[in-house]
């Protein structure tokens, strides 16, 4: 598969991040070694199901894991470069006060609720413009006037009227608008989207979609949207990183990931999802038997082989497999090089 | 090279999740699951309402005869005490200790009461109102209103003013403490309950509504309820209590521990203890049932209004 | 907006009016109402010609209605006991009461509510725990043994502070510390509670990942969703100080209107307490009134539901 050589630096780079969380019975890593990079202007979906670690690992970019300011509860591990446009800074090293002038400004993030994320006191054009005070010294007039700008921009109707509303007098994709509103208003140079369309209709969502696709191309920001719907994957996505149990099994580019997935669980989600992009129709749906293993009681070895249609119980069972580069992409599969395409 | 083999049968080391038993409720209420805190509650609670219905046979004085001669005398370790007379005695020579044990049976005695009195009134209210709905509902809930909104002291005296400070008025006016509690969540439960689709079912079959109610309503307001009665028990302890120590409550020579404190007040300079004593021990009831009451409600996960 | 508001009205008018109703029952149940308001201080003419007057022989609606325009304009009685009229008893007593209850109402909020607020922010400390187990006591102690107990030590032991009346500054000390005490309580365990749970809110993670300072997260952001609740406790606090003060002005013998009241009791004072039991209903009415009209004012969420 060829792959699109990125011509200046990535926007993100991941290298061995960890999110080890406290609990009874000791350290849990409820993400454990994920490594990758973002280009700007491209987008990354990471996908997998409840529990896979997806939605920490955005979390942990942010520094927005554990409880209260400082992430009580959890650990971090591993290095998160992120060019701010003025220097390359390790995001997991940060001291918590460096943190609040990089978040909202070189880095933002798009929540998955909407309603309870926006503040229910607030008018929603003064929380826009409370960023754009903060971090770019506007004043409140001319702050107010940016916002406006933006809610226009996100494609809400009657926005002059409509800034001086509260969240929840806003419908569910109409709130998440001005989330995304929020996010960009200070143009960052990365924006992380958390299942930024799960809690919405199905027609919202392709709207809402839209939108980002068009504002990224715009704006030009990078993109990290994590996601367990592999439709949105289609849509969205220019690359994709597949986890599983805390890791990621498959990272290709999207076209490629779908014609032919080299991971056996890439293959099986394939195959268990309903008229997914390239997939033929007429087929029946299979849904993957069994469910992935709690992160107390991980199988030896390969965290999928107990699920796994190819595995081979000598190699399989004993160690968990390194990522390696095969054909154009990242896989973790001790069979991945006898199985080849999995269609 | 691509090789499809078919998938095996449904495997049974499939890493299903079987999280470790949740703990019950009744082994959460379990001795052994119990707080050290709330244990030593608990034993403390049943030493003082033993202590108190045995009155008459652990008091080891008469709590009403007066001896003038012996009035005032100093608790055990001060001087000034008399022998025998462990907490020392009061301003008319009784002996505080017996009366405090004697008190503890009359203030808790009327407490309880009231506070079964409060619970059966409260929901039957709450039953009467959800199940019949109509005008009995706004009925009632005009009167929750009132009670919620009226400081209940106010009422009592009234209450007192007119019917005098006898036991069984006492018992009944206090017993009207906090009705509305219980019969808010009653109802609520009620309403909840007549909504379900297996009560037209039931009905479908013929129960009556007394039927369901028994059968339906009661077992689900169990834990808000006990909940409640822990909670409210301190309340209108308190309210006996102050209403003894303001003069209208528990009449002499009972022995009331609200009334002792009361009647102490004149004597704090030269004999606390008059005084003291019954106020300790009433702060001493009054935070293990406190205690047990905010443990009861994070065990029994309820949202009570407090 | 204007329909919320007249709802209200109505119902805290209903309220009202179901207390008038309840004295009218006391008082006839009291005896003959003339007799019972005016007995003492008239002549048997005059007695005679009252009762016509109220109309003894209409039927009781019609009576209630007569003593409706009665209240109305302002013939409250005469107090048996200071045979003065009832009115002039209550004006003279107003304004230490109100200066008591006023202060502690600014003291009960001024230290609970940040007592509150750092309890949350620097939970698991010792000194957070130490706060709570402290405000637990001002929960479960009763008025009556903590003014019993301030009296003892800052009265008498230390000689710090004087205990009855209210003569000098220094007066106004231990009895607005003893009515400030459970407010101080209340208001530090609802705040802690209400922000511990507005700092889990979704909210206030987006207000970090706009990169917003903590100071501003937790006092712009988080403390205006938290106090919210509180608006709604000011109610219940204005209830607990009407029952707070009664007692504390009567162990300190405070010269205010909650003393008078609960003498009037026992002496079957009843112009005097009926004008008490009905002024202060109308004005806890009145403050939870204006507590829900500030509540929605202050949460847009309600302001749509009406």
């Amino acid at each position: 598969m060829t792959e699109t050589t990125p011509s200046k630096s990535p926007v993100l780079q991941v290298q061995g991040l960890r999110v080890l969380l406290h609990s009874e019975g000791g350290m849990l890593a409820a993400v454990n070694g994920v490594d990758f990079e973002l280009h700007a202007g491209r987008t990354l979906a990471l996908v997998g199901e409840s529990g896979a670690g997806k939605s920490l690992t955005s979390l942990a970019l942010m520094r927005l894991v554990g409880k209260g300011a400082a992430g009580r509860g959890a650990t971090l591990q591993g290095q998160a470069w992120l060019d701010t446009g003025s220097g390359r800074v390790d995001l997991l090293a940060l001291a918590p006060a460096q943190l609040p002038a990089l978040r909202g400004k070189a880095l933002a993030m798009i929540f998955q609720e909407p309603m309870t994320s926006l503040n229910p006191v607030f008018r929603v054009g003064w929380q826009i413009a409370e960023s754009l005070v903060r971090h770019e010294g506007l004043s409140q007039a001319a702050a107010d006037a940016r916002a406006l700008e933006l809610l226009q921009l996100v494609g809400i109707p009657d926005a002059a009227a409509r800034r001086r509303a509260y969240p929840h007098e806003l419908s569910g994709g109409m709130r998440q608008r001005v989330m995304i509103a929020m996010a960009l208003a200070c143009r960052p140079r990365l924006v992380i989207a958390d299942e930024p369309t799960t809690a919405l209709d199905v027609t919202v969502q392709a709207q809402v979609l839209a939108l980002m696709r068009r504002l990224q191309r715009e704006i030009g920001m990078a993109l990290l949207f994590v996601t367990h719907d592999l439709g949105v994957v289609a849509q969205m996505a220019d690359e994709v990183a597949v986890m599983y149990a805390g890791r990621i099994v498959e990272r290709a580019e999207v076209r490629a990931l779908f014609a032919a997935p080299r991971h056996p669980y890439t293959a099986a989600l394939l195959r268990s999802m309903p008229g997914v992009a390239g997939v033929d129709a007429g087929r029946l749906v299979e849904p993957i038997p069994g469910s992935m293993p709690p992160l107390t009681r991980l199988p030896a070895g390969c965290a999928f082989h107990p699920r796994c249609a190819f595995a081979d119980a000598a190699r399989c069972s004993v160690e968990m497999p390194e990522m390696r580069q095969l054909a154009g992409r990242w896989l973790r599969c001790a069979r991945a090089a006898e199985l080849g395409a999995l269609r | 090279m691509s090789a499809v083999a078919p998938l095996p049968a449904m495997s049974a080391t499939a890493a299903v999740g079987d999280d470790e038993r949740a703990p019950t409720l009744r082994s959460r209420l379990g001795w052994r699951r119990m707080p050290s805190r709330i244990k030593g509650c608990v034993i403390a609670a049943a030493v003082l309402l033993l202590a108190a219905l045995l009155a008459p046979w652990v008091a080891p004085h008469d709590p009403v005869a007066t001896q003038i001669l012996l009035k005032l005398k100093a608790p055990i370790g001060l001087e000034g005490y008399e022998a025998g007379y462990w907490l020392g005695t009061d301003q008319l020579g009784r002996d505080l200790l017996s009366r405090c044990i004697h008190g503890i049976r009359v203030s808790v005695g009327i407490a309880l009461l009231g506070l079964v009195v409060s619970a059966v009134v409260g929901t039957s209210a709450g039953l009467v109102a959800g199940l019949l709905g109509g005008w009995v509902d706004r009925a009632v809930m005009m009167l929750v209103d009132v009670f919620i909104t009226v400081p209940f002291l106010l009422l009592v005296l009234v209450g007192i003013a007119v019917f005098g400070s006898d036991i069984p008025v006492l018992v009944l006016l206090i017993g009207l403490a906090r009705w509305e509690s219980y019969a808010r969540i009653v109802r609520g439960q009620v309403l909840q309950v007549r909504e379900m689709p297996y009560i037209e079912a039931a009905r479908a079959l013929g129960a009556s509504t007394r039927f369901i109610a028994l059968r339906h309503v009661l077992p689900n307001i169990a834990s808000p309820l006990i909940v409640l009665l822990t909670l409210n028990f301190p309340s209108i302890l308190l309210l006996e209590s102050s209403l003894s120590f303001l003069g209208i409550g528990v009449q002499p020579p009972t022995a009331s521990l609200g009334r002792m404190v009361g009647d102490g007040r004149d004597h704090l300079i030269f004999a606390w203890w008059v005084a003291v004593a019954p106020a300790l021990v009433i702060v001493a009831i009054t935070c293990i049932v406190q205690m047990v009451g905010d443990w009861l409600r994070d065990v029994l996960d309820v949202k009570v209004d407090d | 907006m204007l329909k919320f508001l007249a709802w209200r009205i109505g119902r805290a008018a209903l309220t009202v009016l179901l207390v008038l109703a309840a004295c009218f029952v006391a008082i006839r149940m009291a005896g003959s109402p003339v007799d019972v308001l005016y007995g003492e201080s008239a002549t048997t003419e005059q007695i005679a010609e009252l009762e016509r007057e109220w109309g003894l022989d209409q039927p009781l609606p019609v009576q209630f209605v007569t003593y409706l325009r009665q209240l109305a304009r302002g013939e409250f009685g005469i107090s048996i006991v200071e045979r003065r009229p009832v009115l002039q008893v209550y004006a003279e007593r107003m304004a230490p009461t109100l200066q008591l209850a006023g202060l502690a109402l600014l003291l009960g909020t001024l230290v609970g509510l940040p007592l509150g607020l750092a309890a949350a922010l620097w939970r698991g400390r010792a000194a957070a725990h130490a706060a709570m187990a402290l405000t637990f006591a001002g929960y479960a102690v009763p008025s009556f043994i903590v003014a019993i107990l301030l009296i003892l030590v800052f009265g008498y032991h230390l000689n710090w502070l004087p205990s009855t009346g209210a003569a000098s500054p220094a007066h106004y000390v231990l009895p607005t510390l003893t009515l400030a005490l459970p407010l101080m309580a209340v208001n530090a365990r609802y705040m802690r509670s209400s922000m511990l749970d507005v700092l889990n809110q979704d909210y206030v993670r987006t207000a970090r990942a706009k990169g917003l300072l903590e100071p501003r997260v937790v006092g712009l952001h988080a403390l205006r969703n938290a106090v919210l609740p509180l608006i709604t406790v000011l109610g219940l606090e204005v209830a607990g100080l009407i029952n707070g003060s009664l007692i504390v002005e009567t162990v300190f013998s405070w010269p205010g209107v909650g003393k008078v009241l609960t003498g009037s009791v026992s002496r079957r004072d009843f112009p005097i307490l009926q004008f008490g039991v009905i002024a202060y209903a109308v004005v806890v009415v009145g403050v939870n009134l204006l507590v829900d009209l500030a509540y929605a004012v202050a949460d847009p969420r309600v302001r749509v539901e009406g």
